[in-house]
């Protein structure tokens, strides 16, 4: 009964007044900030970081993981409503989620959405309730060797993420490792690449870097247009989707959730590729898929409960090993160093209020979302028709201020202003930038782990092959890799981000 | 003049090519940098090791990354203006140079002035509206809510 005493744990935690005000909060900011268009989570969840900083370490990793699930939501309420979905996992409701707001059923749209997302986030949150101890008990196991395979291995998945040229995205991967070498070095405490600033001695500040290569060059890219330019929206009618909508939807929605909660525990995983494959099962089992495309509201219903699934289940990784599988939860490993807790699976053991109290926060946000979403339906839609040329000096202002009152460093905006600008370049390059941010969010410990390594066996790179756990892991990152090289899967993959 | 901001920025690049000459640049920029620490060897590797390592290993890739550009040649890619760039990336610049001499209100007032020059076609009130509403909303949420312990008004501007 274990499970159950973590569960009260959690539960006690997640549910005190100050916990629920948070995560509601979360919720709510990363839907008004999710719900603008282009915003994906990456960017949102960069840009409110700052203002979890002064709350405990539970209740601020609550409240961003509330703000995770409503920069989620709201994403897809801007891909169904204006067909400008923030990010890869909300582009496949787009599809059928728009065509259904052209044809004036917006509303059973977002409902089918917030009602899938919570069956799913409710079942993906006892997956991660069994599944998370025994893998943090196999990972305390590790030595160096295996945690450097394990690290090249979630980086080498995180290249499957990115869509477009394999070369670049491990070139941003390495550079991104580069980068988090920043700042005294772990050993010999010699400052390595400070340029002689001070404030660089602990490294580059995390949410500069972050808000910069996603929030800073999102508006770049946005502002190559017109700004002041107005988006169309359909207005929902009615919210309630009809008692078919709801039969045609349970299925769908049941089977995102199974292939959500597997594909998110996946490094590399997470929401993207759950929504993607969802999207493609449910077009194979219906028997309209003739529908698919035009508005049927199985393409919403699917993607929608497995991204959702998937965006809970990418806490697995995190939580356990502290290896980030995504973007978003390289973030929040961030997050956590900010707060002085060292990710890992040792964060079960010494803050167990922390791990099953953001577990059981989990399920709170998603009832939250649910709660909060469909009466505010209008809000969103008001908030979306606003022009961008109002919207992006306050995103800038909003995360100038954020950055810079987190460590009152006048420095931090300079890089904010430098990432930004590499950011957007690499982008124009088709160079993505989740790799980049795995990379640096990696980088120290990827170092620190080769040379203890390195240290134990003398200088002998053959302990990574000799250890069968270390060799496991670094061969399924080979056969990945080249599975990504090859043609005929890479075809595959293009045609499924093409989709 | 406002016809001309309707028009989109197309600039020939080739990707392949300039994504492989970054790639190169910052190799050598950190590769250059790690050769002044200490190297050491492989049991016992030094601050310098790993980041030559890493510089190397990027090298190597932006060499093929760009050797794959040669054959695909130029594509259009629409950019951002350069004054739209200009002032997105200074005015978080401007309100950390500000922030402290001026205080505040100014600085997020200055701020949010020179980031609406980004958007060509809005009119002054516009932009002064956009500023008083910021700088309103920026003070009740940072300054009141949030309590981040910076001046309104800084020294320059209190007597």
């Amino acid at each position: 009964m274990e499970l159950f005493d973590n569960l009260v744990l959690g539960l006690q935690t997640a549910l005190s007044l100050e916990n629920v005000f948070y995560c509601f909060l979360g919720c709510l900011l990363g839907t008004l900030i999710g719900v603008l268009p282009g915003v994906g989570p990456v960017t949102t969840i960069a840009l409110l970081l700052p203002v979890t900083f002064g709350l405990d370490p539970s209740t601020s990793l609550i409240m961003l993981a509330g703000i995770y699930y409503g920069a989620q939501y709201g994403g897809s309420t801007t891909a169904i409503l204006v067909n400008l979905p923030g990010e890869a996992s909300s582009a496949v409701t787009a599809i059928d989620g728009y065509k259904m707001a052209q044809k004036g059923r917006a509303g059973s749209a977002l409902a089918i959405a917030a009602i899938g997302s919570f069956i799913a986030g409710t079942v993906a949150t006892f997956v991660v309730v069994i599944f998370s101890p025994p893998l943090s008990e196999m990972a305390l196991r590790f030595g160096p060797p295996e945690y450097f395979s394990l690290i090249v291995l979630g980086l080498v998945l995180s290249v499957t993420l990115a869509n477009g040229s394999v070369l670049k995205a491990l070139a941003m991967i390495i550079l991104g490792l580069l980068f988090g070498l920043v700042g005294a070095d772990i050993y010999t405490g010699i400052p390595r690449f400070t340029f002689g600033q001070p404030s660089l001695m602990d490294g580059i500040n995390f949410v500069a870097f972050a808000t910069g290569i996603y929030g800073i060059s999102e508006i770049l890219s946005n502002l190559e247009q017109d700004p002041s330019r107005k988006t169309k929206i359909s207005k929902p009618k009615g919210l309630l989707p009809s008692w078919d909508e709801m039969k045609r939807s349970i299925g769908p929605i049941f089977r995102g959730t199974g292939l959500g909660s597997v594909m998110g525990v996946l490094p590399g995983g997470g929401a993207t590729l759950s929504s993607f494959a969802s999207y493609a099962l449910e077009k194979k089992l219906s028997k309209r898929s003739e529908e698919f495309g035009h508005g049927a509201i199985e393409g919403v219903a699917g993607p929608e409960s497995a991204n959702n699934a998937g965006a809970q289940t990418s806490f697995i990784p995190m939580l356990t090993l502290g290896i980030p599988g995504n973007g978003v939860m390289a973030i929040m490993i961030g997050a956590l160093m900010i707060q002085g807790i060292q990710p890992g699976p040792s964060v079960m053991i010494t803050n167990p209020s922390l791990f099953w109290g953001l577990i059981a926060s989990m399920w709170v946000g998603n009832l939250l979302l649910l709660v909060l979403n469909l009466p505010m339906v209008g809000i969103w839609v008001r908030l979306l028709s606003t022009p961008y040329n109002y919207m992006f000096p306050a995103i800038l202002l909003f995360s100038a201020i954020g950055i810079y009152s987190t460590n009152m460093n006048g420095l931090d905006l300079t890089l904010l202003g430098m990432f930004g600008l590499i950011g957007y370049v690499l982008i124009k390059l088709d160079c993505e930038p989740a790799p980049f941010l795995m990379g640096f969010i990696l980088g120290p410990l990827l170092e620190e782990n080769l040379r203890r390594a390195m240290m134990f066996s003398r200088g002998n790179p053959m302990t990574f092959i000799e250890k069968p756990l270390s060799a496991a892991l670094l061969a399924i990152a080979a056969v990945a890799l080249l599975m990504l090289v090859l043609p005929a899967f890479r075809k595959r993959r293009e045609t499924v981000f093409v989709e | 003049m406002n016809n001309d901001m309707d028009k989109l920025l197309v600039v020939p690049i080739n990707k392949d090519v300039a994504a492989g000459a970054i790639f190169v640049a910052f190799a050598l920029g950190f590769g250059l940098i790690s050769t002044n620490y200490p190297m050491g060897r492989l049991a016992q590797m030094g601050p310098g090791y790993y980041p030559a390592l890493l510089s190397a290993i990027l090298a190597v890739f932006g060499i093929a990354i760009g050797i794959t550009g040669f054959r695909k040649g130029a594509e259009k890619v629409v950019v951002v203006r350069p004054l739209a760039l200009i002032a997105v990336l200074g005015s978080p610049i401007l309100f950390a140079a500000t922030v402290r001499p001026l205080g505040f209100v100014p600085a997020v007032i200055l701020t949010s002035l020179v980031a609406t020059i980004a958007a060509p076609r809005m009119t002054l009130i516009q932009r002064l509206g956009a500023a008083l509403v910021l700088t309103l909303g920026c003070t009740v949420i940072f300054i009141l809510a949030l309590g981040i312990p910076l001046p309104l008004l800084g020294n320059w501007l209190t007597f």
